[in-house]
Formats: C-alpha cells, sequence, structure tokens
C-alpha cells in the first residue's frame, strides 16, 4: 500500500446554545448534552458533586475522523457549524445521534455515516458507535466521544491520569497530553482530589487500539479560541472502504474518591468478563523463587546444566520453591529468538531434562523463562522463514526491537546487539510456529515459564503486510490472545498445572497469564493485588540488605523473587536479605489467614498515623477480622505509628524479628528499615 | 592522539619513536623479570611513584595498581591491595564471543621503575579465559610530573583474533574519603564544546545505568567523546581523569561498577562499609578502550590522564584547558 499522506476529515463545531437546543440525559450521578445542532456533547456534569468536566466554552467538536488518503497531505482543518443529520430520543436514557455525508478538509463530501447510541444506566454514560464507510478510502481511526473542554473539578487541583501498567498506577498531569493506551490498561482515571471520571474500553477482546487522548489545544485558525484541555478518545479500528463496524463500547462513570473508588468501577466490570485460570496448588502458598540467568548472547555459557543442581540444592536449603532459569535456551537470554532449543554450549537436552526433574521433585519448580515475541535478525532463521511472518509498518519497512546489551562493553556500547523483528500475532501461520517452539518447554517437564516481555510488541502496534491469513492491517495484541490460548491448550495436554507467569502481563492477559512478574520502587501503586488479592505476583529482591522491598512485599502481599547479582549469583551471596526474606514467609505462613488468604484493601479501613516516613496497608479476612501492616520506611530511625482502626476488637502484634504476637493498643515503636503486624483477634 | 596498527610485517620505526624506545626497553626488561616474577606471593611487593602530590603503587608480581593517595589532601583513593586490578580486554574467539582477559589472573612480566617519575608494566602472553593463552603483550607506561599522572599503553596483538576492547588504567577500589559523611559524584560534559556540566552521584547512592538483565552490578558509563574528562568530585577534592584533550581515532568511555551491589534498589544505598556479608563493598573504575584492534598489529592506546585538585567541580574541569 502506497500511503503518502493522512487528512482528517469532518470536525464539526458548534458555537454554545441555549439549553433549549440541547438533549440531555441525566440521572442523579451524570448529566450528558449534546447540542441538537451538531451533535456535540457540550456539558458533562458529575451528578454528586459540583463537578462539571466537561463545559464548552463557545465551540465544540463532536468527533473527529482520520482518513487514508494516497493523494492528500495531513492538514487538520475545523470547519463552521455542521448540521447533525438526526438526533433521536430512543428512550428516556437512550439518544441516538448520527451524521451523514461528512465533510472533509476540502471540502468534499464523503459517503460515510456515523451513529452514536448513547445511553445513560445508573450513572454509566454509555457510547456505541458504528460506523458506515462507503467511501474508497480507509478510516484509520474515529475518535469519538470528545469532550472538547475538560475542566478540573471546584477544589482546583490540577487532573492527573491514571492507568494500569506494569503491576501499577502510572499517573501524570493531563496538562502534560499524557496517551494512555488500551493496549495496556482498558481503562484510564481522571483523577481529582476527591472525585474522578472513569472512562473504560468496554470490550476485554482487544479488538483494536483506542488511545485515551489529552490535548491542550485551540484552535489552530482562529486567534479567538481559548486554549483548552481536549480529552477524547480515539478508536484506531481501520474502517476498511465500503464496510461497516461497530466500535468498542466507551463507558463514562464519575466516581467519589481517590483512585480506589475508580478502581472499583474497573473490578465490577472485570467481574462480568475475566475468566479465572487455573492454578497450581503450589503458587496459590506461600513461596519464593530465585531468577537464575546462565548464559547470555554474548555465549558466556556461564554455569551449565550439569552445575544447576547445586542452586536448586541452595533453594531446598532455604525454603525456596522455584528458580526462573533464565538464558537455557539456544544463544541465551535476548538471542535466537524464538528459538526454544537448548544451548549446546551449556550442555545436552538430556542433562537439563534431568536437571530439572530433580529439581522437581525435590519441590523446586523449574520456571523456563523464554520469549516468542521476536525473530533475532542474526539468526538464519530468521532470514530463511521468520521474515515471512515479521510485522511491517504502512510503507513496508519491519519493525524492529532494539535488542538487549550484556556484559561486554561491546555489547554495552550498543555495537553488536541481537536486534529482533517483531512478530506478528494475527498470523495463524506465526502462532503455529510459536506453539511448535512453546511445545519444546512443555518436553522439558518444567512445571511452568516465563513468557518474558509478554507485556509488549515493541514499537510494532499493527502489521500492514499483506499475506499474513487476513485483510491487513492486523492489530498485533489483539492476536495475544488467541495465541496464548492456543498455547495454553498445548500445556493442557501435558499438564494442566503448568503454570503460565509472564513479565507485567496486562490485566486481559493475566486470563491466561495469571502470575505477574516485576519490579517495584517506592512510588508503586499495588493496584493489580488490589484488583485481585490472590493473584500470584511475584517481585524482584536484588539488593544486599534488602529490607525496604521485602517490607513492600509483605505489606503487599507479594512474592519473593530473588535476584542477588542480578540475578546472576547464588542465593546464598546475600545473606541479609535471604534472612530477612526468610523471615517474611515465615511470618506469612503462621499469620496465613491474615496476610496471605485475606482480601488486601490497600490503606482502605483504617490510618496510620506515625512521626517518620511509614506506610501501611490493610486486610480483610474471609471472617471480617482485619490486619495491617505497617512498614517503617526510615533508613535509621525507629518510628512510632498509632493505627487509627475503626471497632476494633482485640488487636495483637507481630514482626519478622519477633513473630510471637503479643497484645497491643494501635501504638507501635517500629524500629527502622522493619515493619508490625497488627492483627485483630 | 596517535593510534597506531599496522601489520607486523609493515612495521616501520620512523612511525613510531616513543613507542619504539618504550618497546625496546620494556622487551629487556621483560625478559629480566619473568623467571624472577613468577614465583613470588601477591603483592610481594609495591613498586612506586611519588611526589609532592600523589603517591601510586602497583604490584611487583601482578602488575596491579594497588594504591593511590591524594597526598595533599591525605584522601587515600585506592587503599585496598587486594581489590587492585591492572587491566581486561575482549578477544572474541571464532565460535565463542566470550573471552576475556583478566588482568587479575594474569603475572607480570616486568613491573619496573625506570625513574622516579616513571614506572614500565608488561603482560605478555595472556591468559584468556576460553581462548588458552594469546600472543598479546600490553605494555604499559606509567608517569608522573608535577602532580599528574599519564598512563600510555601499547597492545601488540600477535594472535589471530580482533581485540574489541581494552580497559586501562583499571582502578578497584576508588575509595570515598570517608564511608560515613562523604557523598561522591561523577561530573562530566553531557555536551561536548559546552560548558555545561552535569553530576551523577556515585557515593553513597549509586543509580544502575545500564540494563539489569546484562550487567553483574550496578554500572555507570559515560562517552568521553562527549567529555574529555571525568571529574570524580567529593568535597572540596576530586580526581581529574582525562584523555589527553585530544580527540581520539576510537570511541572511549569512563565506565563505574559499584561492587557488590547496593544495599537496597528501594534506596540505592551503597552498603555504607567496607564489606557486607564479608563481601568487599567497592567501586571499580576503569577507562575502557574500544580498540577493535586487527590481529597481527600494534596500537597505542590513547594516554589517560589522571590527577588529584582541590576544590569542586569547577576546579577541576578548569584542568582541561592546562
Amino acid at each position: 500500500m502506497l500511503v503518502v499522506g493522512f487528512f482528517f476529515a469532518i470536525a464539526v463545531l458548534s458555537t454554545a446554545s441555549a439549553q433549549a437546543d440541547e438533549m440531555m440525559l441525566r440521572d442523579d450521578k451524570l448529566l450528558a448534552a449534546f447540542d441538537s445542532d451538531s451533535g456535540a456533547l457540550i456539558r458533562l456534569e458529575n451528578g454528586t458533586t459540583p463537578w462539571v468536566a466537561d463545559r464548552q466554552s463557545g465551540l465544540a467538536v463532536p468527533f473527529r475522523l482520520n482518513m487514508f488518503s494516497p493523494e492528500q497531505k495531513h492538514d487538520f482543518v475545523y470547519r463552521e457549524k455542521h448540521h447533525t443529520v438526526g438526533m433521536q430520543r430512543i428512550s428516556g436514557q437512550k439518544i441516538r445521534l448520527q451524521w451523514k455525508d461528512l465533510v472533509d478538509e476540502q471540502n468534499k463530501s464523503l459517503p460515510i455515516v456515523l451513529t452514536a447510541d448513547v445511553t445513560l444506566t445508573n450513572g454509566a454514560l454509555m457510547f456505541v458507535t458504528t460506523v458506515e464507510n462507503n467511501s474508497p478510502l480507509m478510516i484509520e481511526s474515529v475518535d469519538y466521544p470528545y469532550l472538547s473542554d475538560l475542566n478540573e473539578a471546584p477544589e482546583g487541583t490540577p487532573l492527573t491520569v491514571k492507568h494500569l501498567w506494569y503491576g501499577s498506577l502510572p499517573s501524570e498531569d493531563i496538562s502534560r497530553k499524557p496517551g494512555v493506551q488500551s493496549k495496556q490498561s482498558l481503562f484510564c482515571l481522571i483523577q481529582s482530589t476527591n472525585t474522578g471520571l472513569y472512562v473504560e474500553m468496554h470490550n476485554p477482546t482487544q479488538p483494536y487500539l483506542l488511545n485515551f487522548i489529552f490535548d491542550r489545544t485551540s484552535l489552530t485558525k482562529s486567534s479567538n479560541s481559548p486554549v483548552r484541555t481536549e480529552f477524547h478518545t480515539s478508536h484506531v479500528a481501520y474502517v476498511h472502504p465500503d464496510s461497516t463496524i461497530t466500535l468498542a463500547p466507551v463507558v463514562m462513570r464519575f466516581y467519589r474518591g481517590d483512585w480506589h473508588a475508580g478502581v472499583d468501577l474497573y473490578k465490577a466490570w472485570r467481574a462480568t468478563w475475566f475468566k479465572q485460570p487455573h492454578l497450581p496448588a503450589w503458587i496459590q502458598n506461600v513461596n519464593s523463587w530465585e531468577q537464575l540467568q546462565i548464559d547470555s548472547p554474548e555465549q558466556d555459557f556461564r554455569v551449565p546444566y550439569t552445575n544447576l543442581i547445586t542452586y536448586a540444592q541452595q533453594c531446598i536449603d532455604n525454603g525456596v520453591s522455584a528458580i526462573q532459569l533464565v538464558g537455557w535456551n539456544h544463544w541465551g537470554q535476548d538471542g535466537g529468538d524464538p528459538a526454544q532449543d537448548i544451548e549446546l554450549g551449556l550442555g545436552t537436552w538430556q542433562q537439563l531434562h534431568d536437571f530439572i526433574a530433580q529439581s522437581q521433585d525435590r519441590n523446586v519448580k523449574i520456571i523456563l523463562f523464554a520469549k516468542l515475541n521476536w525473530a533475532d535478525l542474526t539468526m538464519p532463521w530468521y532470514t530463511n522463514e521468520l521474515y515471512k511472518y515479521e510485522c511491517t509498518d504502512p510503507n513496508g519497512n519491519r519493525y524492529e526491537q532494539g535488542g538487549y546489551q550484556y556484559f561486554t562493553p561491546t555489547q554495552l556500547a550498543n555495537i553488536d546487539v541481537h536486534r529482533r523483528a517483531v512478530m506478528d500475532f494475527c498470523d495463524p501461520r506465526y502462532r503455529d510456529i510459536a506453539t511448535k517452539e512453546f511445545e519444546k518447554i512443555l518436553a522439558l517437564g518444567s512445571e511452568g515459564w516465563l513468557w518474558d516481555e509478554v507485556c509488549h510488541h515493541a514499537s510494532a502496534l499493527y502489521n500492514f503486510a499483506p499475506n499474513h491469513g487476513y485483510n491487513p492491517p492486523g492489530y498485533i495484541y489483539g492476536g495475544d490472545l488467541p495465541l496464548s490460548a492456543q498455547l495454553r491448550a498445548a500445556a493442557d495436554k501435558v499438564n494442566p498445572d503448568f503454570l503460565f507467569s509472564g513479565e507485567g502481563p496486562e490485566d486481559w492477559l493475566c486470563q491466561y497469564f495469571p502470575c505477574s512478574y516485576f519490579r517495584i520502587n517506592a512510588g508503586s501503586v499495588p493496584v493489580n493485588r488490589y484488583i485481585d488479592p490472590q493473584e500470584p505476583l511475584v517481585v524482584t529482591v536484588l539488593g544486599f540488605d534488602d529490607r525496604e522491598i521485602l517490607n513492600l512485599i509483605l505489606m503487599n502481599r507479594y512474592i519473593i523473587e530473588y535476584e542477588p547479582y542480578n540475578f546472576k549469583g547464588h542465593l546464598t551471596d546475600f545473606p541479609l536479605t535471604l534472612a530477612y526474606g526468610k523471615k517474611i514467609d515465615a511470618l506469612r505462613r503462621r499469620y496465613k489467614t491474615y496476610l496471605w488468604d485475606a482480601e488486601f484493601r490497600d490503606t482502605l479501613g483504617a490510618t496510620v498515623t506515625s512521626d517518620g516516613s511509614s506506610r501501611y496497608s490493610v486486610f480483610l479476612t474471609a471472617s471480617g477480622k482485619r490486619a495491617l501492616v505497617v512498614v517503617n520506611m526510615e533508613f535509621s530511625k525507629s518510628i512510632t505509628a498509632r493505627l487509627d482502626l475503626p471497632h476494633p476488637g482485640k488487636l495483637i502484634v507481630a514482626t519478622p524479628e519477633h513473630p510471637n504476637a503479643i497484645p497491643t493498643d494501635g501504638r507501635l515503636k517500629i524500629r527502622a528499615r522493619s515493619a508490625a503486624v497488627v492483627m485483630e483477634q | 592522539m596517535d593510534v597506531i596498527t599496522r601489520e607486523r610485517k609493515h612495521f616501520k620505526p620512523r612511525m613510531l619513536p616513543r613507542v619504539t624506545r618504550f618497546l625496546s626497553t620494556s622487551l629487556v626488561l621483560g625478559a629480566l623479570c619473568i623467571a624472577g616474577t613468577a614465583v613470588q606471593p601477591a603483592f610481594a611487593r609495591d613498586v612506586t611513584l611519588e611526589d609532592h602530590v600523589v603517591l601510586i603503587a602497583f604490584d611487583s608480581h601482578s602488575g596491579a595498581l594497588t594504591r593511590f593517595d591524594d597526598k595533599a589532601t591525605h584522601w587515600e583513593v585506592e587503599r585496598r591491595p587486594k581489590l587492585g586490578d591492572s587491566f581486561r580486554l575482549f578477544a572474541p574467539l571464532p565460535n565463542r564471543r566470550w573471552n576475556p582477559v583478566l588482568g587479575s589472573k594474569q603475572t607480570a612480566t616486568a613491573v619496573k621503575k625506570l625513574s622516579d617519575h616513571e614506572i614500565l608494566l608488561q603482560w605478555k602472553n595472556l591468559v584468556s579465559e576460553n581462548g588458552g593463552v594469546l600472543p598479546l603483550t600490553l605494555t604499559a607506561d606509567v608517569t608522573l610530573t608535577n602532580g599528574v599522572l599519564t598512563f600510555d599503553a601499547i597492545l601488540e596483538n600477535d594472535s589471530s583474533l580482533m581485540v574489541e576492547t581494552i580497559d586501562y588504567p583499571y582502578f578497584g577500589d576508588i575509595s570515598p574519603p570517608s564511608r560515613q559523611s562523604t557523598n561522591m559524584a561523577v561530573w562530566t560534559m553531557p555536551h561536548t564544546n559546552s560548558d555545561i556540566l552535569v553530576s551523577d552521584e556515585i557515593y553513597s547512592h549509586f543509580h544502575n545505568e545500564k540494563g539489569y538483565w546484562g550487567v553483574f552490578w550496578p554500572t555507570k558509563i559515560f562517552e568521553a567523546s562527549r567529555s574529555p574528562f571525568c571529574l570524580i568530585q567529593a568535597p572540596g577534592k576530586g580526581i581529574y581523569v582525562g584523555v589527553g584533550g585530544v580527540s581520539s581515532a576510537y570511541r572511549l568511555q569512563y565506565t563505574f561498577e559499584q561492587h557488590p551491589g547496593l544495599m537496597s534498589s528501594i534506596t540505592e544505598m551503597v552498603p555504607p562499609a567496607d564489606e557486607i556479608s564479608g563481601i568487599p563493598v567497592h567501586l571499580e573504575f576503569r577507562m575502557c578502550h574500544l580498540i577493535f584492534q586487527k590481529p597481527h598489529s600494534v596500537m597505542k592506546l590513547a594516554p589517560v590522564v589522571v590527577r588529584c585538585y582541590q576544590g569542586d567541580q569547577h576546579t577541576g574541569s578548569d584542568l582541561l584547558k592546562h
């Protein structure tokens, strides 16, 4: 496909209208008003607070289309006054808006019909949009619904946007024009201090990319236009000529509270579609992991297969349940992908197979690290075959992932890294190839695997190459679930308990990758734990006396993964960290009802104040008893913390160092770099 | 900077006046020293250069840099001889890339004080990790003139392998003036021909800036192509490391590694003691030359200048002008 330019079509503007010219949807939680002339959303109000989130201040955009054209250049043009063809109230809480004969920037009429059904149900405003493209042009994206003038809540604090990503809830001021993508998070929270607007892509199957877009803008061709913040959801749907599609519904809801209240809305919707995957028993109990890398693309062959048993023995000696084994495959970590053959420089297939069997016989599970996203460009397999399944851009050029650097100055200077092509998961032939490689992992007999980088496809979003088994472009993330299902089916034939774990899988992907591995820092938000109190979430520990991160792991019910020397050492290389980690796991086993089996409530339901830097979390047991984990984040000083727990029962406290619980009145002296667990009897 | 790469059969002495003197001296001394050094214990005897400003010492057996004192400010920069090191190079094999040559595993064939201000070190027939003994000779010349140390080196590659990189000089134990109270930072120029300096803390916190998957230790690497010097700055004093103030024919990097790692990935604190769990805590600094030296050739490395100063980073950066 030769694409020489883009152009936008139909940005319809409306001047402010009197209320008589509005059509409204309203209940006690939300009010939405549409201009009856243009169909633009001109007001969006929170029914329970004075927040008018969208208040068009002169001009409003009902929608925007971005179209492929072989002739035209990208030139964004707003047009004055364009009439909607129809606005119809279907029922008391549902209206239909329809725009026909859209006009592009060249003032040319296009045979495109956009129909939006807007429904308000108990405070949830849902937009269902159908696009009939009877033109010869591809519609690249449809920006709808469109808030032309996003306002701050009355308390005046700047709005931030929050979304799920990599085990946390990153937050960014909307004045910085952040972008949130549905591949990472099916929703975003537009958060004020104690209220927010929840916006959801109401389709968890990744049909296409939806961008949540914030833009600070004024009309480029009007000097009188005020600067304002626009917010719109951009459906990158690639509507082919002479085709009709219904876009993923978009839901907007106001909530009162902080991010917990917003995520509660997501949790409620998630409960309607999320398929809880099967989990083996061992991962459901208190457990810990070690990560070990044994080879890299620099062919260091550091730990032969026959030496691995010494690492397993250290796990046995220290009560560690699993080894995430990295670099076991041909060309080591980040070399040779997607091949999952063994590395002869490390030993034979039989030696690796036998080690896995021996280790697992002694209750140390082996989790084999692998990646199926990429094709190593240095490998003959790529040159001979895999290039056929790579993703290319609209110009026919392949997308690449830049590779990763290992050990030698040459690699660390980025000179000879193994760069990779991005494989097209929408191509059923590649999914079969990936499955065959995955079956090599299954044949080795491990109890699970960890798909590193399962959470992304580098810079590639769509594949435009033809002959991939579908009419391009194909949304690569849309292939994630089908491929995962195929891999799961292959595993189930061998071992239904085979654990699928991945590096920070998106929540929608956790249906197939229920065990997530990621890294945290002091600012990480335990949102995944809040969404699913029992999800196995494995977190890196790499410091030589890493009490801080171990305390956060205790606080957030994460699983410890020991990674001495950036996962290139022995467990016993950092005895201080190991000893404290063992104490934490012992405490969690002893008080499992409170610290492992209970519902994680983050900071909800209690308040902790202290005379130093501290953090805390609340757990709620099945019987309604509560536990608090309070962490002293101070490096060198003890703190006194005071708990405010509504209607407390009898309280006891234990610490990793002093696990025998003793009564407490809710005032705690916690030494530096330590934690206390308060439990309600 | 003169870089000399040649096929041995085309060697022309007129190209290398200083190298020739350097090599001929070292060959003689090397022959004299081999037998005696082979049986000596490590750190048997330091060979020292000293003036009123600095003291630097090398182990006569291994050639490792074992001591470096800023006498003027009483800063023991390199103070634990056991952590001293000499050099490191990488010579990939045809069928295996991982083939380092570790200076710590070599025996010097010469560690000789040529004068009050010059030491010659030489290592021959280097033992590589996976390729056996390689016919490589590294000859280093360290001079001290009015407090200015200059590290010259020549690598003779008589092997059939390409030597991709060599780290030299190699400080194994850059210590802060005090473990308890001192912060240290590296100051470099982020842009060529700019007066702007930027700092990067190396003590008491150290943020790893390379991918954790590909390093053992927290690592920072700064490009000499952007900054002809880097300053290891402690309060009121510092160390200037420069590449002679002239452009190099190859890429040079200032590399820092914090061993064995950090206390905590949350705080990024360096363990505030000489050891943690019995493992030495030390900061390595080395100059990495990405030379890609062809087989059967000789190469003179870019000279590296090291000097101490009193003052802040502006004092340090002013040394470039001198």
